[in-house]
């Protein structure tokens, strides 16, 4: 979107007050001096950034994103309806509307054949896979009735960081880096992490700023013993040396900023200066073996090797450092059935992957006193069918309505159960609420009203909930 | 034309975009001289960091490219899905396993540490800033040679005045501490043992400049 020559006159008034936060104050002075004279002008954009609204309850997320779908049947919702009538095709009445990525209509129901308690006070039923979860249940706001509105990977993915399933518009992180600043000077607001066997579908459009300023968008980390590549500055220059190349650098693009009227290099002059200022703080951040035996133990973190429980450790140490918005991505759960995607053999195997490392987050975090001001959300870009896929092995397909996700900390209501499904898992009962009712409560408990955090692209104003999307108080403390 | 068309609305400029990931490295491929331009042919092995296959389940060989193939252009890189060369996935490259509509043009701290710190880069610095040592000509002269090479313009006074203060600074550093000066030299892919003083000081000077001018918006830039 940003190639179309209509998005120039949103990107012509680059916000003050964001540019500051996003260049720091230790860019050469020439070079800011000049940025700001011009920025300073004011050229009456419509973007904005808004003063938050409400007190702000929290002031991080940390968003565990399980890519594929985890099958909610398999792990938070128990169905003995569904066991019981195994194997016979579902009421007519009660597919109809309904729509699936793969199911062609002669599937038959498929119990699952994991064993549920209940737990805790609040006796959420947890299955056999995650049996660290048990400690969770009372800490965490179970949501049932998630709802979102496409069946696709990379659309509902893109859907739920975005508000719509087309590429283009900006994610949650970049809404939040745009509306808040950062609250780390050197390091970027947005971060992403990834593991599993293979990136999450729909790639970089998951964490893009669409048509805000570039700067806002998500930084990925790489996993493994070097997470950014090329931190180090090349051997026989020191740090003033590289302050002295910066500078050239900056005061240059400047001078060019002047002379094209083009916001993004004062993009380009803010990623200097965040490079710059990464390379003395990063190092001590990627460094996992400065934590104790004990904490790595918890987590289950091997330094160097790449996990979801490294990923895990790495988002506390972000948002201690003060980054708005750690996200990670963890596959695969996309269990349809067939030889590498199946309930049998591959959904216990990333179950077990995240069973304990997602628990010690939340220890660790709430003994640290940060679980009051750090949101954690867990849950994929939808859930999965009561349906059987059976291919070599049973599987699910992909399902819209009724799935789990969970939210902990900042305000969310701790061992509060929202929202019910019938007896088959098919739809939401009680309490549905879409993708979109979760961005604005998000966004409510950092004390911004979604409804006015507006950027204006192509003639319009758009936000993350676009025109969609009521904050659920009942969820909130 | 900024003061009648500000937003461009009539058409009176086209937005400056920034190149695709590939051309990044074209472009420092061809000022260096460096770029070779055979047509077709398998994929190439230019050097990448170290460890990029950790993330992957299986290892996979990059036989490092020596020789000719080392310089093709950034299409010509050897693709593996499971673990892009970093260059490609940092300047936005798609996924190959999907279809691609649209690259996004992103704009981040990572990309400003690659060009200013991945070993390719330096490489091809070294080799463009030995190149503008090979004339007696004047700093202010070899400025101009530099700038138009790399951005295909003349510099400004202005320009050339902060860059002469920079070729000033780093000439100073490297007369004064030989020892960094070697490790520089290593750094850009040349033998420190290969120059008398005055050309090492120099090569290090001049490759200085290449890795400053590889860095401005400008020059990664389709103005």
């Amino acid at each position: 979107m940003s190639d179309l020559p209509s998005s120039r006159a949103s990107f012509g008034s680059f916000d003050r007050r964001s540019l500051l936060r996003a260049a720091g104050l230790s860019v050469g002075a020439t070079a800011l001096a000049g940025l700001l004279s011009r920025d300073a002008k004011g050229e009456g954009g419509p973007g904005r950034v808004v003063a938050p609204e409400s007190i702000p309850r929290a002031k991080a997320i940390i968003f565990l994103f399980m890519a594929g779908g985890p099958s909610q049947l398999d792990l938070f919702q128990d169905k003995p309806e569904l066991r019981r009538y195994h194997g016979q095709t579902p009421p007519p009445s009660a597919m109809e509307g309904k729509r699936f990525a793969f199911l062609k209509g002669n599937e038959t129901l498929l119990g699952s054949p994991r064993t549920f308690r209940r737990w805790g006070e609040c006796g959420q039923e947890i299955s056999d896979l995650l049996p660290e979860h048990r400690r969770l249940v009372d800490r965490v706001c179970w949501l049932h009735g998630m709802r979102t509105d496409v069946f696709n990977h990379g659309p509902a993915k893109i859907l739920l960081n975005t508000g719509a399933p087309q590429p283009g518009r900006p994610s949650m992180g970049a809404w939040l880096s745009y509306g808040l600043g950062s609250e780390a000077d050197d390091l970027p607001s947005f971060v992403v992490l990834q593991s599993g066997p293979r990136g999450p579908r729909g790639g970089s459009a998951l964490w893009s700023s669409g048509f805000l300023p570039t700067g806002h968008q998500g930084v990925p980390l790489r996993s493994g013993t070097e997470p950014i590549l090329h931190l180090a500055s090349p051997a026989g220059r020191r740090r003033d040396d590289e302050r002295r190349f910066v500078d050239l650098l900056n005061e240059s693009n400047a001078e060019r900023r002047e002379a094209t009227d083009d916001p993004e290099i004062a993009t380009r002059i803010a990623a200097y200066e965040m490079a710059f200022r990464m390379q003395a703080r990063a190092p001590e951040l990627i460094d996992l073996s400065r934590e104790s035996q004990q904490v790595l133990d918890d987590y289950g973190v091997e330094p160097g090797k790449p996990s979801y429980a490294a990923n895990c450790l790495m988002a506390r140490r972000l948002v201690e450092r003060g980054v708005r918005f750690v996200q990670l991505y963890h596959t695969n759960w996309d269990h349809h059935g067939g030889p590498t995607e199946n309930l049998e053999k591959h959904l216990p195997e990333v179950t077990r992957e995240i069973d304990r490392p997602t628990v010690a987050l939340l220890d660790d975090l709430e003994r640290r006193g940060l679980l009051d001001e750090t949101i954690v959300v867990w849950g994929g870009e939808f859930g999965r069918t009561p349906m059987g896929e059976v291919r070599e092995s049973t599987g699910r397909d992909h399902h819209v309505d009724g799935y789990t996700m969970w939210a902990a900390g900042g305000g969310f209501r701790p061992g509060l159960i929202h929202g019910a499904t019938d007896d088959l898992g098919l739809g939401t009962i009680a309490d549905g609420k879409h993708v979109h009712d979760l961005q604005a409560t998000l966004l409510h408990q950092l004390g911004i009203d979604h409804k006015k955090l507006t950027f204006r692209f192509q003639g319009r104003d758009f936000r993350l909930t676009d025109v969609h999307g009521e904050v659920v108080h009942e969820l909130l403390t | 034309m900024t003061a009648a068309d500000p937003t461009g609305r009539l058409l009176a400029t086209q937005r400056r975009v920034r190149v695709e990931a590939e051309i990044v490295r074209d472009l420092a491929l061809a000022v260096s001289d460096a770029l070779v331009r055979r047509i077709g042919g398998p994929g190439v092995h230019p050097p990448q960091p170290a460890g990029i296959y950790a993330f992957t389940q299986r290892n996979v060989a990059w036989p490092e490219s020596r020789g000719a193939d080392r310089y093709r252009r950034g299409l010509y890189v050897f693709f593996v899905r499971g673990a892009p060369y970093p260059l490609l996935t940092t300047f936005d490259a798609p996924k190959f396993e999907t279809t691609c509509t649209r690259r996004v043009r992103s704009n981040t701290p990572l990309q400003a540490l690659t060009l200013a710190n991945d070993p390719a880069f330096l490489e091809l610095a070294g080799i463009a800033g030995s190149a503008w040592t090979e004339t007696t000509a004047s700093d202010e002269a070899r400025i101009e040679t530099a700038w138009r090479t790399a951005l295909a313009r003349r510099p400004s006074a202005a320009e050339v005045a902060r860059f002469a203060r920079f070729v000033a600074a780093e000439r100073t550093l490297w007369a004064t501490d030989p020892e960094a000066s070697s490790a520089w030299l290593v750094a850009l892919g040349l033998d420190p043992t290969a120059f008398d003083e005055r050309q090492a000081i120099e090569r290090a000077t001049w490759s200085s400049v290449a890795r400053a001018l590889f860095n401005l918006d400008e020059f990664i830039t389709r103005e």
